[in-house]
């Protein structure tokens, strides 16, 4: 199809179309106030803005299907006869979920838990596991990037580097972004493995990715921040965070990029072209993953003595909302509540408006970041070689799940199973059964 | 209000427009629905976004009103304020710090309507593309900018605007199957 059919076959969306008058005789209004016009002809003010009708119709809709889920959630579970597995759609698609890395997803395991599948690495996985679409994927330390099915667990492709370990890997509108190990950034074809393009230049230590804006976003660890095309490759600014120290993993939130590198603290920078918009200083902490949420940032500093510091910090303008001197990680955020794992403190949960500890758990050795979702918190507890889920309400053990090594990195939700990968490449997706209601209970 | 435009003896002046309440009454109720319309097939059918974005485009279009300069009728370049508006959209980026293309656009007819059906279709895939697809896919096919105009819109090289254009027509297509099976 050349230029003229494809834009003909665009052009049948092209017509008039009325707005709501109501719109119409608000939008005037306001035009006419602006202009310092009266606005007698108006023909009939609404009582409340159409977003709001909007949102209480969205809120009456809401309230209509989950009463629905609900009743059908009861029928399906009297007349199934076998165990239920729910699966659902979310991804999970970077490291921490997203791009903010507020350790949040959509769609956990239901019910107890089993394995749905385990896949065998010939290499450590030290990093996230993502999933997206119909494919996780799971670098191990020999260089390569497996593709698995969500369902099954199949490979369905692998990638090898010229250069091991791979960093990473993200997944953003058919691509898989991961660095080899010169620090060369590769951009792969998500369905099929085959490389789309690699970077001309490599990064010094490059951390793990961040995409927006259609662009991929990694610190360095000669303390740089760098901002390359999505769709190319071509590196689009660079700029340096820190002179003297290590930069670590960026975090991206509607055009702005959170990042934090020794001896310079927390920054945000315009995702355009780099330019600093606040720094928070950390003094001589080292800094660690930025996570944005719900208009805070969050900051956390260590010392090699074991000390650390949790900041929350105004999104806007790095203004200091709340501090917890403690030695906890930057957290999983849901709901108003912030989820942190730690290196010896075990979990704890923190209200977001108060800075206020709300309960904690305790793990032996380092929790590592962990993922929240519909109410639970999953833990990975890496010495315990142990996933848990924990009642996000008040911080009750749902279950454990035991896996066959430490676990260096994070779990990820999504698609009804939650994903870890192990020091001895064990790559492990965990789903939910739930037992049918026998017919004693009708 | 084209007609009116072009019946005036000369260019019209937006800032006599907005002096007077009943011209400017006239005006925006011609205007409004073109800008609306303009904006509902390129946000892929999204009613509210295009309510947020028509309303921005006017508020800056009377807010810069001085600054017309009559090259176009004064909808088409409240139609280019309102395609900066939906791109910078697409691209979530800080719309203050970005100086606005003053590109003609294409004027809606009322008579290229398709049929209903079809039409949805094709709006329901649109929103269906990721937003940097959808932006280059509408000011390329649908506005009929050059590719290295739509490059420059978006922020892009030509080559990487190529290739979202390529993938984009690869989704579309593959999309509006899924929407019309």
């Amino acid at each position: 199809m050349n230029h003229d059919d494809f834009a003909e076959r665009l052009r049948v969306a092209e017509g008039p179309v009325a707005p709501d008058p109501r719109f119409v005789d608000r939008l005037y209004v306001e035009l006419a106030g602006e202009l310092g016009l009266p606005s007698s002809r108006v023909r009939s003010l609404p009582r409340a803005h159409t977003r709001h009708r909007r949102s209480l119709a969205l809120l009456a809709a809401a309230v209509l299907l989950a009463a629905l889920a609900v009743a059908l959630a009861i029928v399906g579970s009297r007349l199934l006869q076998g165990p239920v597995v729910v699966t659902g759609s979310g991804d999970w698609s970077t490291f921490r979920g997203d791009a903010a890395r507020r350790g949040e997803g959509r769609d956990g395991p239901v019910g107890a838990p089993v394995l749905r599948w385990r896949f065998q690495a010939n290499g450590t996985v030290p990093e996230q596991v993502v999933v997206f679409g119909e494919l996780a994927y799971a670098a191990s330390d020999d260089g390569v990037l497996h593709a698995l099915d969500v369902q099954t667990g199949e490979e369905r492709w692998s990638y090898v580097a010229s250069e091991p370990p791979l960093k990473g890997p993200a997944v953003d509108d058919g691509m898989v972004y991961t660095f080899d190990g010169l620090g060369v950034l590769h951009a792969l074809d998500a369905t099929s493995g085959g490389e789309r393009w690699q970077a001309t230049q490599a990064l010094a230590s490059p951390t793990s990715t961040a995409i927006g804006d259609g662009m991929v976003f990694a610190g360095t660890g000669d303390g740089a921040l760098v901002a390359f095309d999505a769709e190319d490759g071509t590196e689009r600014w660079r700029v340096a965070i820190s002179s003297t120290g290590t930069a670590y993993a960026p975090a991206f939130d509607e055009g702005v990029v959170f990042i934090a590198a020794d001896g310079r603290g927390y920054v945000a920078t315009d995702a355009l072209d780099g330019t600093p918009m606040w720094s928070f200083d950390i003094g001589e902490y080292s800094g660690g993953t930025a996570v944005v949420a719900d208009g805070m940032v969050y900051a956390f500093g260590s010392e090699p003595a074991g000390t650390g510091m949790l900041w929350a910090l105004d999104r806007a303008t790095g203004a200091e909302r709340w501090r917890i001197e403690q030695p906890i990680f930057t957290p999983a955020v849901s709901s108003g509540v912030a989820y942190a794992g730690s290196v010896g403190l075990g979990v704890t949960a923190i209200d977001t408006l108060t800075g206020e500890p709300l309960w904690t758990f305790p793990t032996e050795g380092p929790a590592r970041p962990l993922a929240v979702a519909d109410g639970v918190v999953y833990v990975p507890a890496d010495v315990e070689r142990r996933v848990y889920a924990l009642d996000a309400a008040n911080g009750t053990e749902l279950w454990r799940f035991d896996v066959d090594a430490q676990i260096w990195c994070c779990v990820a939700v999504a698609k009804g199973a939650v994903y870890v990968g192990t020091q001895l490449g064990g790559v492990y997706a965990i789903e939910g059964r739930v037992d049918p209601l026998t017919p004693t209970d009708r | 209000v084209l007609a009116a435009e072009r019946e005036s003896e000369g260019p019209e002046d937006f800032v006599a427009i907005c002096a007077d309440e009943a011209t400017f009454r006239a005006w925006y109720d011609a205007a409004l629905p073109r800008v609306y319309s303009y904006l509902f097939t390129r946000t892929g059918g999204d009613h509210a976004l295009t309510e947020d974005l028509t309303q921005q485009a006017f508020m800056r279009a009377i807010r810069a009103r001085a600054s017309y300069d009559r090259r176009a009728p004064i909808v088409a370049w409240v139609c280019g304020i309102a395609r900066n508006l939906l791109t910078d959209h697409h691209r979530q980026r800080a719309r203050e710090e970005r100086s606005w293309l003053r590109l003609m656009v294409r004027e809606v007819e009322p008579d290229t309507a398709g049929p209903v059906a079809e039409r949805d279709a094709v709006l329901a895939t649109l929103h269906r593309l990721p937003p940097l697809q959808r932006a280059a896919i509408v000011l390329r096919y649908l506005d009929g900018l050059s590719v290295r105009q739509v490059a420059t819109a978006i922020g892009k090289t030509e080559k990487a605007t190529e290739s979202l254009l390529s993938r984009g027509r690869d989704r579309f297509r593959q999309q509006y199957d899924e929407v019309v099976r």
